[in-house]
């Protein structure tokens, strides 16, 4: 799409606004990998990671007011729309029973599965690094909650935990994750930096 | 501890969308009107945003997939109000249509409108959960809240066909029995409207019943307008009303 190869994130979604598909096609070739990464680990499910994708990249095609440059950046507004959007399905009874016959067929402990997954090319040694300065108590919690779909009231279950504990932890674990990300550069080159991340192809 | 405490303590679980459904409208409403709030939410969607950079090659045909589901018509890409919390741009007004000026009272509108989108995980929630068993206890309670305000909406031959609370807190409900069933390509839009233009608060859907949703500053005298519109929304009213009714404190 080297039409829009020097165009910014928020130039993309202007041409949106003008019904321009080639804009979308770009978002895609730049953001499509991490977004399916992120619904293919939290649902367990290819299949259902390329309906959510899909309904995401129609999403912001019919509304793309939703991104505002000033409040973050698109990469985060497209996962964590991605990211809602497979936790629902996790929550769903059939989407449970699925992961937890999948779980069951697979002995992998978290951190395994977390490192089948490759992490982005380029930030990925940078977010383990920043994951392991939190300590067990913060990094723990943040994992079920984000990569497992489960609720803090579960997690602080799982965990023999109060609910107020694991809240706390969970807060004060993504500042400090914010901390180390924005201390090595992440925050910013996730920004601004979209050359780096693109790992999507466009058949 | 108040409701700013209680959620400030939420903003991070709500961020890795680890709440239940009351949580996430608590969350919701409260952060449509605090900025402090809305600042940190913000940030921690962004470290979440990081968290989730795990790549995986897509199916090679999915792109192929949703190019064939885009529409050839334009979308409606510049629509102002009918937004995701997450990501909910500052007010931005459309223009005001004859009719809205005529309608519209003299005082000037402030609307922070967060809307129940279907395509919304967190809004969906957020409209189940008033749907369900919560949405009576939240109706009688904006009711009975000192300071509430209600609004008939009316047909332009003045049948009534919807009533709407909304709480000192910015949490409105309109419920409704008597709105027709529309084309399943087409939708219920909700109006905020002054004399500067018209805010959409948000999309109701084909056959709205009960609705919740969050507004900013409103004041008696102002109008609340429902049009008919695409599935997807309108920037500006495309139509007359077909219900509109005055704020009454």
């Amino acid at each position: 799409m080297e039409k829009w190869d020097g165009a910014s994130d928020s130039e993309l979604v202007e041409g949106l606004t003008r019904a321009d598909q080639s804009c979308l096609a770009e978002i895609y070739r730049r953001h499509g990998s991490p977004a399916f990464g992120l619904a293919a680990r939290v649902t367990g499910d290819r299949s259902a990671a390329e309906d959510v994708v899909q309904e995401v990249l129609l999403a912001l095609w019919r509304r793309p007011e939703r991104f505002d440059a000033t409040r973050g950046s698109l990469r985060s507004l497209l996962l964590s729309m991605v990211h809602g959007r497979s936790v629902d399905l996790v929550r769903s009874r059939e989407a449970r029973r699925r992961r937890e016959l999948r779980d069951a067929n697979e002995s992998q402990a978290l951190s395994v599965d977390i490192d089948r997954h490759a992490w982005d090319l380029v930030v990925r040694d940078q977010v383990s690094s920043a994951l392991a300065t939190l300590s067990e108590n913060e990094r723990r919690p943040i994992e079920l909650a984000y990569f497992d779909g489960r609720t803090y009231k579960e997690v602080a279950e799982m965990l023999e935990t109060p609910e107020g504990t694991i809240k706390s932890r969970i807060r004060s674990g993504l500042k400090n994750l914010r901390a180390a990300l924005s201390d090595n550069g992440v925050l910013e080159l996730d920004v601004n930096n979209h050359e780096s991340f693109e790992e999507g192809k466009l058949s | 501890m108040s409701d700013h405490d209680r959620v400030s303590e939420l903003l991070a679980v709500y961020a890795l969308d680890a709440v239940s459904h009351d949580e996430s409208l608590l969350v919701e409403l409260h952060v449509a009107h605090c900025e402090i709030c809305q600042s940190e939410l913000d940030q921690h969607f962004e470290t979440a945003g990081a968290l989730g950079t795990v790549v995986e090659s897509p199916p090679e045909d999915l792109w192929s997939r949703i190019a064939t589901q885009l529409p050839s018509s334009e979308p409606a890409g510049a629509l102002a109000t009918v937004t995701d919390i997450r990501r909910a741009p500052r007010r931005n007004r459309a223009t005001t249509p004859e009719w809205f000026a005529a309608a519209a009272a003299a005082a000037a509108v402030v609307v922070l409108a967060v809307s129940l989108n279907s395509a919304n995980s967190n809004l969906s929630r957020m409209r189940s959960q008033a749907l369900a068993s919560g949405f009576a206890q939240s109706w009688n309670a904006a009711l009975a809240a000192p300071g509430h305000h209600s609004v008939t909406l009316r047909t332009p031959n003045g049948a009534q066909v919807a009533k709407v609370v909304i709480a000192p807190t910015g949490a409105a409900y309109l419920s409704s029995h008597a709105m027709a069933a529309l084309a399943s390509d087409r939708t219920y839009q909700l109006w905020a409207v002054s004399t500067s233009g018209a805010v959409s608060i948000g999309l109701m859907g084909s056959h709205p019943t009960n609705v919740s949703f969050a507004v900013g500053k409103l004041l008696p005298g102002e109008t609340i307008a429902v049009t008919e519109e695409p599935e997807s929304g309108s920037v500006a009213p495309s139509s007359t009303p077909v219900a509109s009714g005055v704020i009454r404190a």
